[in-house]
């Protein structure tokens, strides 16, 4: 019995398939047998098979099991004229010999010539609308050209991000692994001049008169179309033959073209639609960073008699590398602010490890000089990125008030006093930690007066620049912190923040930026 | 970012222009490496045209001046404007880098290794 299928997917136009040979794989796989495009379908969704003259259909464990006749599929049934199946949600339904095929679609039915070709441009039409990726796609192109064109091998080649042609996917009807090479001269016809190609017989065809691979590989059919849209060229798509085994004609170049051009007009999408899905994952992985990132900062600040401390971290947008952290270690508290160079991962990871580095050495007898040359050593260690952290490290004696500071490579610390603002000149300049391994850091101390503030920050308050390129600068951060000297520390961070957000405006932020103020009146 | 290369006296010179910050130093980083691929690299970057570099730009600057060294070549830096001084004064990085006033006598200085 000869049984058709006719096919009607979700969207789209009908097709028709004659049940042929031993059995037919339905799938979304672009090596079934009838593919429907499909996410409700699965690869490998349902089979036809005939066993004594009969056809059945069976499921292949579909997620969306098949349904004959609204009944889903428990074990195969034996096929009917008139049956319904409902593949996802597509509906087959089940024709007979005696039935007339769809007027619709008498042009796209069955076997050989020009309707089976047709209905191979019909069906590429089809699978293009549907959720394939760019391998998908290919994939189903090229297996369809041999179905109807019959080559013994074939190949797509794409311009890679770089605009080198690489072979995108290749087939051989032998099932060899052996690659499909395209002749060089061959690649320059068809994508250099962007002219499709009809070598009847290539080692006669003066075009490739010397070309050695191909002569040495027997006497070949070529036809090969450039794949190109209104953008340029995308690559080609070539199918070759022995010519005692298939010759290509005028006819078969057609057929190719026209393929050629409807994978065109999806390759360019696809593509551009996979290059955005790829970036939306890079970004939520660095959303994800950034979260983790934020957590590390302190979330309380330590409560010690007559000690006031407030810190603000203001991230941009990306993964940043400013940190700040402040630590109560019986009468002493250490803090620091610093800035990894860059904005990546691999900033916020560096940043990571020195918070890490900071909290292992800031503590017990330690000397903040000594903490910050552990720490360089540290960092500095196996540095072939030259990863660097630029950093403030200071220790406040809660007895007495005094305050030991390592200036490693970082903005200069400000005090503030009454309506008075002063740089912390006596500092010496050490390197930004991380750079040179055996470096030495030494501190600069003095005593903070009941009125004093004590003002850390980081370069994402001096870069930060307003809509029309402007930085910010020393001269107004200075001003800024100058106009709020006599504030406590929570007001005068907020205020210097604010100053700089208003002159940023609505330009996005491309640093972190950082702020740290301290004040410390000890009990009398 | 603009950058101009030049060969002079057996010296490649690289002059970036504009602002050196985490958008545009791979481009900078793109000229740098095949300069410093060679077997003595002798470099000069001259900051004449730059305004601006963020510590992205310094890192780059970094890595160029660990790959120089023991290859019996050099790197020197010239024409630092104030703003940009002041960034590798900040960082610490003065005393890293062989800084000379103009590109001739950075390109006489490194000519000579």
């Amino acid at each position: 019995m000869t049984l058709r299928i006719r096919v009607q997917p979700a969207h789209g136009d009908a097709s028709e398939h004659r049940l042929e040979g031993a059995e037919l794989i339905v799938g979304r796989a672009t090596t079934a047998s009838i593919v429907i495009p499909d996410h409700r379908v699965s690869r490998q969704h349902a089979r036809f098979l005939q066993r004594e003259g009969a056809w059945w259909v069976e499921d292949l464990g579909a997620r969306n099991r098949t349904l004959l006749n609204g009944v889903p599929l428990e074990h195969p049934e034996k096929l009917r004229a008139g049956d319904r199946l409902q593949v996802g949600d597509a509906v087959l339904r089940v024709i007979g010999d005696s039935e007339a095929p769809d007027d619709r679609d008498t042009g796209l039915t069955t076997s050989g010539g020009d309707r089976a070709r047709m209905w191979t441009i019909n069906e590429i039409h089809r699978a293009i609308a549907g959720p394939l990726s760019v391998a998908e796609l290919l994939d189903l192109i090229l297996a369809r050209c041999f179905d109807v064109l019959n080559p013994e091998e074939g190949v797509i080649m794409l311009r890679g991000p770089d605009g080198a042609l690489a072979t995108a996917t290749s087939r051989r009807r032998d099932a060899s692994t052996t690659p499909v090479v395209v002749p060089r001269r061959l690649v320059d016809e068809v994508v250099g001049k962007v002219q499709p190609a009809l070598v009847d017989d290539a080692a006669y065809d003066e075009r490739f008169a010397g070309s050695a691979s191909i002569i040495s590989s027997g006497l070949r059919s070529i036809v090969a179309a450039p794949i190109v849209d209104a953008e340029g060229t995308l690559g080609l798509i070539m199918l070759c033959s022995r010519v005692a085994v298939r010759r290509f004609t005028q006819p078969d170049l057609e057929m190719l073209l026209t393929i050629a051009s409807a994978a065109a007009l999806r390759v360019r999408n696809l593509a551009l639609a996979e290059a955005l899905a790829a970036r939306r994952i890079v970004e939520h992985e660095l959303e994800v960073a950034h979260e983790v990132q934020m957590a590390m900062l302190p979330r309380t600040m330590p409560a010690y008699p007559g000690l006031t401390v407030s810190a603000r971290l203001k991230p941009a947008h990306s993964v940043g590398g400013d940190l700040y952290d402040v630590a109560l270690d019986a009468d002493r508290l250490w803090f620091i602010v610093a800035d990894v160079a860059g904005k990546s991962i691999a900033a916020a990871l560096y940043m990571a490890i020195t918070k890490a580095l900071f909290r292992a050495t800031a503590h017990g007898t330690a000397d903040v000089s000594e903490v910050a040359t552990r720490m360089n050593e540290q960092l500095a260690r196996d540095n072939d990125r030259m990863m660097f952290v630029t950093a403030l490290v200071g220790c406040l004696d809660l007895q007495s008030g005094s305050v030991s500071l390592v200036d490693a490579g970082h903005n200069p610390a400000m005090l503030a006093s009454r309506d008075a603002l002063r740089e912390i000149l006596d500092i010496p300049k050490g390197t930004a930690l991380g750079v040179i391994e055996h470096a030495a850091y030494t501190a600069a101390r003095f005593t903070l007066s009941p009125h004093d503030t004590l003002i850390l920050y980081t370069d994402g308050l001096t870069d930060a620049r307003s809509p029309d390129g402007e930085m910010f600068g020393e001269d107004r951060v200075r001003e800024a912190m100058r106009a709020v000297a006599d504030t406590l520390p929570g007001s005068l961070v907020a205020h210097v923040i604010a100053a700089v957000e208003r002159f940023a405006g609505a330009a996005p932020p491309e640093d972190d930026l950082t702020l740290l103020a301290l004040r410390y009146a000890p009990a009398s | 970012m603009q950058i101009t290369e030049a060969q002079q006296d057996g010296v490649h010179v690289i002059a970036p222009s504009g602002r050196i910050d985490t958008t545009t130093v791979g481009a900078l980083e793109a000229r740098l490496v095949p300069a410093l691929a060679v077997a003595r690299p002798r470099v000069v970057v001259d900051f004449s045209g730059v305004e601006y570099i963020s510590s992205a730009g310094l890192r780059v600057l970094l890595v160029a001046a660990r790959r120089v060294q023991g290859t019996g070549g050099g790197l020197a830096l010239c024409g630092m404007g104030d703003a940009v001084r002041q960034v590798f004064q900040l960082a610490g990085f003065l005393p890293l880098f062989t800084i000379r006033d103009t590109r001739d006598a950075a390109v006489k200085q490194i000519a000579a290794t």
